[in-house]
């Protein structure tokens, strides 16, 4: 009963404090996002931490806690898209908890709030503009769009065999948006997703893991007569540039179902640590509008693809080697509502890989990081007689230095160097760019709890323009230690 | 424990199976690809009156594909056979316009509605007739009001335009408000006259030479004369319009230096104002009207000229074919302060889908 109590209690706190989904590794963020080569409670190579099984859950902590965190950013940009808008800013807190429940189950939640606004946002209504699918939704006015909402994760592990667990995890998002100027629509988003996992142990060292994920996502758009009898006037696109003028009041429904698999395959032996994983996603995306009297088919949208990522980490002596290598293919397409036509379809492929070291010298720990993204993309967009096929280039470079100021505080440094360089011309991609990335961090960790602070700086410079986007992300951090 | 290892593959090699054998089937038919050919004729003998068969394949003629599902049109002209070879269109429903413009008076004209969602082989014809265009024509109509918060459309003009050589004369011609309720939609194309709501009046008799329009001339009809920037910013200034509406049957502002129209209906009793979005209106000689209950019918055989207008596309035609085969104004929503206008000077087609453009700002008086 009182175990009982216990768990009722936790998860009250859950749901009245609130908390979120993925981990929270504001170390790794203030030594430039270094991943690869630097050991950390948040950064372990399993199959929780980066493939997000929650069938391992149980494994990756060994103490109960409880975190808050609290922050914001600020974004102020001239170099952007057509659809971006001049400035966005975000507050955010959350409350995350992990509870140990007994020997073979464990629990995880977290619950967030958001606050996410836009100002001097050109003409896009749908809240992501830019996603991968054609449509769009737009008027012909630039306003304030401001945004909120409340987001819940809750993910648990059961180990019913020494050798065998599995875990479930579920996701909760809702958020209403509303842009201040006409056509002043207002957007409820929904998401609710669920995962199953398993984890196999062959060996002590060697874990298998496979999950499978659903997810549901819908957008419901309103857009009403204004109080001042405006119309509503919108343009519904269906490519990049084809659309519809319509002079009516509508709701959109956009409606994208999501399906992910992955299996996974974790090595940990003393001198080496490997983490082998492959993924399956494949979405279908419906857009429908109601006005009123019928509810009218606008588009559909399918992508299909797999990736395959190897992570490992060498360690030789003090010296950790951090490896890193990525292949993902994603074909998608869209067609008419009424009718088989192909309307648009891409092929991507994107090769990534990387490597770093990390090196504990006296009182420092040094991080250096290398890494190369090419995206090969080929797209055509029949409706718009609009084309690119071409490769979009990212080299990566970060050093990184964690500063022992005395056994329990920590001052990180980090920067962080991005060269873009694309291949083709489209209005989905920034230009050639460079990217600085700036940060610091000042952290406590006793046993009983851990405080950290962070900040970071971040500008994007075009290499053609004067055009420049700058901006700066703080957060503060607790977590409490449950004894 | 040999079960559930049996079982976690299983699962694994489930997956699989479903996921990969899911992906749905991409279309063959791709979108922006597809022809057709069209034939064009005239069965009026206006182009070839030697050819006895009235089916005379006509050459040189323009053949616009207007489609009702995206703002986008298609413009292609015949060959020496009359043969229009259309390629490279979006799948779509679409009103096709041909037009070959025989003297600044008279146009061979033809069209019709259709979908086309497929390339094919077959040869689809259109059958041009002679239509004569009238010297005087409706050049501009300005409705939807000014930019602003507070219901203010007052600013309403209607523009003509004399596109003749010659001077014509307004005597006694009347200028309407269609009726364009959807229980005479179905008997547009069959009566010989057109309904209106509201009808006003030039003075002078049908035939008389007091009020020229001389030629290139335009004449700007306003609903009320008067400066309507001093009460919204960005209104039209109506002040000097060359005529005014007025409502005698009602206490209608009147401004004292601008000549008047006047109201035909009796049971009309307020200004002539017309839908801010989607109306039709018609100019007639004025010789051969009638009262029919609340509305005055105007014959079809005394119209000069006809316009259509209507914010969405996908809405049923209200004006008679005879007198606009298509409609202008597509996007236009109230209080934007955009306006529809020709295109070029006095265009007319009578299709008011090619002959007018919708422009971000009126202009009375003169064209964009």
């Amino acid at each position: 009963m009182k175990k009982t109590c216990k768990i009722i209690t936790f998860f009250v706190l859950l749901v009245l404090f609130y908390s979120t989904g993925t981990t929270s590794d504001w170390r790794l963020r203030s030594l430039g996002n270094a991943q690869l080569a630097l050991l950390d409670n948040e950064n372990d190579l399993n199959l929780y931490q980066y493939t997000f099984n929650p069938a391992y859950l149980l494994f990756d902590e060994h103490h109960d806690w409880l975190k808050f965190s609290g922050g914001g950013d600020y974004y102020r940009s001239s170099f952007r898209r057509s659809y971006d808008p001049e400035i966005e800013q975000n507050v955010f807190f959350n409350f995350t908890g992990y509870k140990i429940m007994a020997a073979n189950q464990a629990i995880w939640g977290k619950v967030q709030y958001t606050f996410h606004n836009q100002y001097h946002l050109p003409y896009a209504i749908e809240p992501q503009p830019y996603a991968d699918d054609p449509v769009l939704l737009a008027d012909t006015t630039i306003g304030n769009m401001v945004s909120d909402g409340p987001q819940i994760e809750i993910a648990y592990h059961y180990q019913p065999w020494s050798k065998f667990g599995f875990g479930l995890e579920m996701l909760y998002d809702l958020s209403t948006s509303l842009k201040e100027q006409y056509t002043r629509p207002r957007t409820i988003h929904r998401d609710f997703a669920i995962k199953f996992g398993m984890a196999y142990h062959l060996l002590p060292q060697l874990v298998i893991g496979s999950w499978l994920q659903a997810s549901f996502l819908q957008d419901q758009i309103e857009l009403s007569k204004s109080w001042d009898g405006k119309d509503i006037y919108t343009r519904r696109y269906r490519s990049e540039a084809v659309y519809r003028g319509i002079v009516q009041e509508f709701d959109r429904y956009i409606n994208l179902d999501s399906w992910y698999y992955n299996l996974a395959i974790q090595l940990l032996r003393q001198k080496y640590h490997m983490l082998l994983s492959f993924d399956y996603l494949y979405h279908t995306q419906e857009v429908a509008d109601n006005t009123g009297t019928i509810r009218k088919m606008d588009s559909y949208w399918y992508q299909d693809g797999y990736q395959l990522s190897y992570r490992s980490r060498i360690f030789i002596n003090k010296l950790i080697v951090g490896l890193y290598g990525r292949y993902l293919v994603q074909d998608d397409f869209s067609e008419h509502p009424n009718l088989p036509i192909l309307i648009t379809q891409r092929s991507r492929h994107v090769y990534e890989v990387g490597a770093g070291l990390s090196m504990p010298i006296n009182f420092l720990l040094l991080i250096g990081e290398v890494g190369f993204m090419r995206v090969d993309e080929n797209f055509m967009d029949y409706q718009s007689k609009l084309s690119w096929n071409g490769q979009n280039d990212g080299l990566t470079g970060i050093v990184g230095c964690e500063i022992t100021l005395d056994p329990i505080h920590y001052l990180r440094v980090g920067y962080n160097y991005n060269d873009a360089k694309t291949g083709f011309e489209s209005p989905r991609y920034l230009p050639e760019h460079q990217r600085h990335y700036l940060a610091f961090g000042l952290a406590e960790i006793r046993s009983s709890h851990e405080i950290e602070v962070h900040f970071d700086y971040t500008m994007k410079n075009s290499r053609q323009t004067n055009h420049s986007f700058n901006g700066w992300h703080s957060i503060i951090h607790l977590r409490i230690f449950i004894p | 424990m040999k079960t559930t290892t049996f079982k976690f593959f299983s699962f694994v090699v489930l997956v699989f199976l479903v996921m990969f054998y899911c992906s749905p089937e991409k279309p063959s038919l791709l979108d922006g690809n597809i022809f057709l050919v069209i034939a064009v004729f005239d069965t009026s003998g206006t182009f070839d009156p030697a050819d006895s068969s009235r089916c005379t394949p006509l050459p040189g003629a323009q053949v616009t594909l207007a489609s009702k599902e995206y703002e986008n049109q298609f413009t292609f002209f015949s060959d020496s056979s009359g043969i229009v070879k259309i390629s490279g269109i979006l799948a779509s429903d679409y009103e096709i316009f041909v037009e070959y413009q025989i003297s600044s008076r008279l146009v061979l004209l033809a069209s019709k509605t259709r979908s086309i969602y497929t390339s094919t082989s077959d040869v689809d014809t259109m059958f041009t007739h002679a239509n004569a265009t009238s010297p005087l024509v409706i050049n501009e109509i300005y409705s939807c009001g000014p930019p602003n918060n507070v219901f203010y459309f007052y600013d309403q003009y209607v523009e003509l335009y004399n596109r003749s050589d010659e001077i014509q004369y307004l005597d006694g011609m009347i200028i309407t408000r269609c009726r364009t309720a959807e229980e005479i939609e179905p008997f547009i194309e069959v009566w010989d006259y057109v309904e209106n709501t509201y009808a006003f009046q030039f003075p002078g008799t049908p035939g008389g030479k007091e009020y020229p329009v001389y030629p290139g001339q335009f004449v700007i009809l306003a609903s009320d004369a008067y400066d309507h920037s001093q009460v919204i910013l960005g209104a039209v200034d109506l002040s000097h319009a060359d005529w005014e509406f007025v409502n005698q049957l009602s206490s209608d502002y009147d401004n004292p230096d601008v000549p008047n129209l006047h109201n035909i209906n009796p049971s009309r009793t307020t200004d002539y104002l017309i839908n801010l979005r989607s109306d039709a209106i018609i100019l007639a000689t004025g010789t051969n009207y009638w009262q029919n209950g609340d509305y005055v019918d105007v014959h079809i055989s005394t119209i000069l000229d006809g316009v259509e207008y209507k914010s969405s596309g996908t809405t049923s035609k209200r004006l008679t074919r005879r007198l606009d085969s298509g409609y202008t104004g597509v996007g236009v929503s109230n209080y934007s302060g955009k306006s529809r206008e020709r295109v070029l000077p006095g265009k007319d087609t009578n299709n008011s889908t090619v002959d007018f453009a919708v422009i971000d700002a009126p202009t009375p008086g003169y064209n964009h």
